[in-house]
């Protein structure tokens, strides 16, 4: 009598996990989902950035004197993804040779690809926040996975003080232990490419810095 | 990557860009359009037909001016859009309609071309230059060396061209139809957008050219008769 009590309990518990569960894969669900978007718009954007610039390189080309592009080692070393970048190009004497039209088409083009690289920027910095936060869901799953491990060992401690019907519970045991073993493996490569996502944004982030 | 031309028509300061092109050439067109109109007033895009290779560029443009107005046939107003989410498109109807260059601008004349080789597919025909956009129709693929901006001997050129009319256009009742609904414009010059451009004599003698062509030709000795010769 009151043999099972405890598993009663445990069992009260570990049938309670899947709906602890199933609020965080869904919040991991939506930070991914948000970069999955983010990457997608900074890829179009990123695009859009690229052919600009051939623009205002081709045309710097076409008026540029040849003495003006062989004194140009100042402007090799600027990186056109960066806005104060843009600027100084903009600004440069290769620009003096330019017609008056052209060269307000340049600025207004010069001035879109600022503007895009600012949202990139924005885009990749609010990536960043979302890969944080979708390792933090992946670490409270994890937390409930381990729960559930130790759960499973208290069911075989108590399984063993039944007089029958232990093999039952020792299976059940062995079954969440093995889950939990899975969805760690799975959680360990995820969390893996969170935090090298996270680092590559960083990185990305700091090179955008003006 | 094929050849394209593009084709802008500037009218009281406002443009009108004619199949802008491909993406990868976005730059180049760009810097050359920028010498004759300021890019806040290029105001309207026209799509003759939904081929990437006259229209993958719409969103860098929608980027630059995104209130630009874009018109291409109703059949591809929602396939258009893949190149550009939430772009609205002016829908052109069948039988074709004037569109205004920009909101100051004059009118041009979109004419249906369809099956030619697109089934929603119009040239342009700008009344007040006399001048025919006329898309693929007239195109040729020219070697780049032996390229010129018009065509000088209209009997050379018929071999850049012929294999391409045979294989592209679908339909040869639909080609006549056109040559019939563009000849009373009697335009002075033709402009494809692969190839060189028509003018004087040889803009008669392309009329008359594809007036006689049996194009949908495919012809082929092989024909794939089991899976294993297509995984070979």
């Amino acid at each position: 009598m009151g043999q099972g009590k405890p598993l009663l309990a445990l069992g009260e518990i570990l049938s309670d996990l899947p709906s602890k569960i199933t609020p965080e894969v869904k919040e991991l669900e939506s930070w991914c989902a948000q970069v999955a978007k983010n990457t997608a718009k900074c890829a179009d954007l990123g695009r859009h950035h690229y052919q600009q610039i051939c623009c205002l390189v081709a045309t710097i080309c076409r008026y540029a004197e040849e003495s003006q592009l062989a004194n140009c080692e100042d402007l090799a070393k600027l990186d056109l993804t960066r806005p104060a970048d843009i600027t100084r190009l903009m600004k440069s004497s290769l620009f003096d040779t330019v017609p008056s039209l052209t060269r307000e088409n340049m600025n207004f083009l010069a001035n879109r690809c600022q503007i895009n690289s600012a949202e990139i920027t924005q885009l990749l910095k609010h990536s960043a926040q979302c890969l944080g936060k979708g390792k933090m869901a992946a670490e409270n799953i994890k937390a409930i996975g381990i729960t559930a491990r130790y759960l499973a060992l208290y069911i075989c401690i108590e399984a063993a003080y039944l007089s029958d019907k232990q093999s039952n519970f020792n299976n059940l045991a062995k079954t969440i232990t093995e889950t939990i073993d899975r969805l760690d493996e799975q959680f360990k490569s995820m969390t893996d490419i969170l935090v090298e996502g996270e680092f590559l944004l960083q990185q990305l982030t700091h090179e955008a810095r003006v | 990557m094929i050849d394209t031309n593009e084709y802008a028509i500037i009218s009281h300061g406002q443009a009108m860009l004619l199949d802008p092109g491909g993406i990868e050439i976005f730059p180049n067109v760009l810097a050359e359009l920028s010498q004759y109109v300021s890019i806040k007033n290029i105001r309207t895009l026209f799509a003759s037909h939904q081929d990437p290779d006259f229209i993958s560029s719409l969103p860098i443009w929608l980027d630059l001016v995104p209130d630009i107005k874009v018109h291409c046939s109703w059949l591809w107003a929602s396939f258009i859009t893949h190149f550009a989410a939430g772009c609205k498109i002016e829908s052109i109807p069948d039988e074709g309609k004037m569109i205004r260059i920009g909101e100051l601008g004059l009118e041009v004349q979109a004419i249906p071309a369809h099956y030619c080789h697109s089934s929603g597919n119009f040239s342009i025909f700008d009344p007040h230059t006399n001048m025919l956009f006329s898309g693929d129709i007239g195109a040729a693929l020219v070697p780049s060396h032996e390229h010129d901006q018009f065509v000088g001997d209209f009997d050379e050129h018929i071999q850049y061209m012929k294999a391409f009319h045979q294989r592209w256009m679908p339909s040869t009742s639909a080609l006549r139809a056109w040559v019939a609904r563009v000849r009373p414009l009697n335009p002075t010059m033709i402009c494809p957008q692969h190839g060189s451009i028509f003018s004087g004599d040889n803009v008669g003698k392309l009329l008359d050219w594809l007036e006689n062509l049996e194009v949908g030709k495919w012809e082929s000795s092989k024909i794939v008769e089991s899976r294993e010769a297509v995984l070979v």
